[in-house]
């Protein structure tokens, strides 16, 4: 799931924005990685933990349904706090 | 005839551990099928189980308040036959209270809550903790030879079960979440398989059509997932037909 980037420049750099604002949202929810994961997996997510945590230091692209699912996780568990 | 007991007890831990979500239940019936095991023979025993992980978090249970006292007595002393059981794993026996002098403050304290005999047998679980069997009794020279072997015994059989459930109720996961994960992932699996049957489509697809579908309600995946399975099918919601 460790996808190499195959798409053109400025879906590029539409990814790279977006993964930023995933990794921001993540820093400033401080949650646990191991939280997220676990969430995520239990809304269908793929990608391991590790790869995850790559993502969210903005070293690795993930699949655009796995980023979907990362940005949904964070979501949700936002919901979560705020119950 | 051993045999046949030695099994039962295995289904009887099995099912201990199947059947109880909290650790601390799982310790608790572990101790009350000890005590319920020793205590056959009319005088009564006390049994208490006692985890230490990493050194510092520690679960005990109890087969009664009595055993829940003799323990904490022993943890406010921080030293007592059950931790030096536990920590060096080897049995200690106490025979006579009032003789033993060997943890000596700690044995003034339980004497008076009328406790004359120790047996304290360790457990082997993995390197990360430790664990020891503990009983009480009110006599003193309540543990002949024949009894430790059947403690000890005891402790060997508990240790297999005890390793797992040391596993499944592991301290730095959330256990809770967990099983809300795993139950939240069948769900979204289930939902994933139907659509993608029904659409004939990728599995990116289905989990991209749930996240649209959730994203458009302002609602959980997991709840757009139920309905899709409870459903049979995923209907158009607002805002989204064709995948």
């Amino acid at each position: 799931m460790n996808a190499e980037w195959t798409g053109g420049p400025d879906q590029l750099i539409e990814a790279d924005e977006q993964r930023h604002g995933a990794a921001r949202q993540f820093q400033d929810a401080g949650l646990p990685l191991l939280k997220l994961w676990t969430y995520y997996y239990g809304i269908g997510g793929d990608v391991d933990e590790l790869s995850l945590d790559a993502y969210l230091n903005e070293a690795l692209h993930l699949p655009a349904a796995q980023v979907g699912l990362v940005t949904t996780a964070l979501t949700e568990l936002t919901w979560d706090d705020a119950e | 005839m051993a045999h046949n007991d030695a099994l039962t007890t295995a289904d009887e831990y099995q099912d201990l551990l199947l059947n109880t979500p909290e650790f601390s239940k799982f310790l608790l019936g572990l101790a009350t099928i000890s005590a319920s095991q020793l205590g056959g023979d009319g005088a009564p025993v006390e049994c208490t189980v006692t985890v230490e992980r990493d050194g510092a978090l520690s679960t005990f249970a109890y087969s009664s308040e009595e055993g829940r006292r003799l323990d904490e007595t022993q943890y406010a002393f921080g030293t007592g036959p059950c931790l030096t059981a536990l920590r060096e794993q080897h049995t200690v026996l106490i025979e006579d209270l009032q003789l033993d002098q060997r943890w000596a403050p700690y044995t003034y304290a339980v004497a008076k809550l009328g406790v004359r005999s120790v047996l304290a047998v360790p457990i082997h679980t993995d390197p990360l903790s430790q664990a020891a069997l503990n009983c009480y009794a009110h006599t003193v020279h309540a543990f002949g030879p024949d009894t430790v072997k059947l403690v000890e015994d005891q402790a060997a059989s508990m240790s297999r079960i005890l390793r797992l459930a040391l596993r499944l109720h592991a301290p730095d996961v959330f256990p809770e979440d967990l099983r809300a994960a795993l139950k939240s992932r069948a769900v979204v699996d289930a939902a994933v398989a139907l659509v993608m049957l029904q659409a004939r489509g990728s599995r990116d697809g289905a989990l991209e059509l749930l996240q649209a579908a959730a994203k458009s309600g302002n609602r959980r995946i997991q709840e757009i997932a139920q309905e899709i399975v409870a459903r049979g099918s995923f209907s158009t919601g607002p805002g989204r037909g064709e995948i």
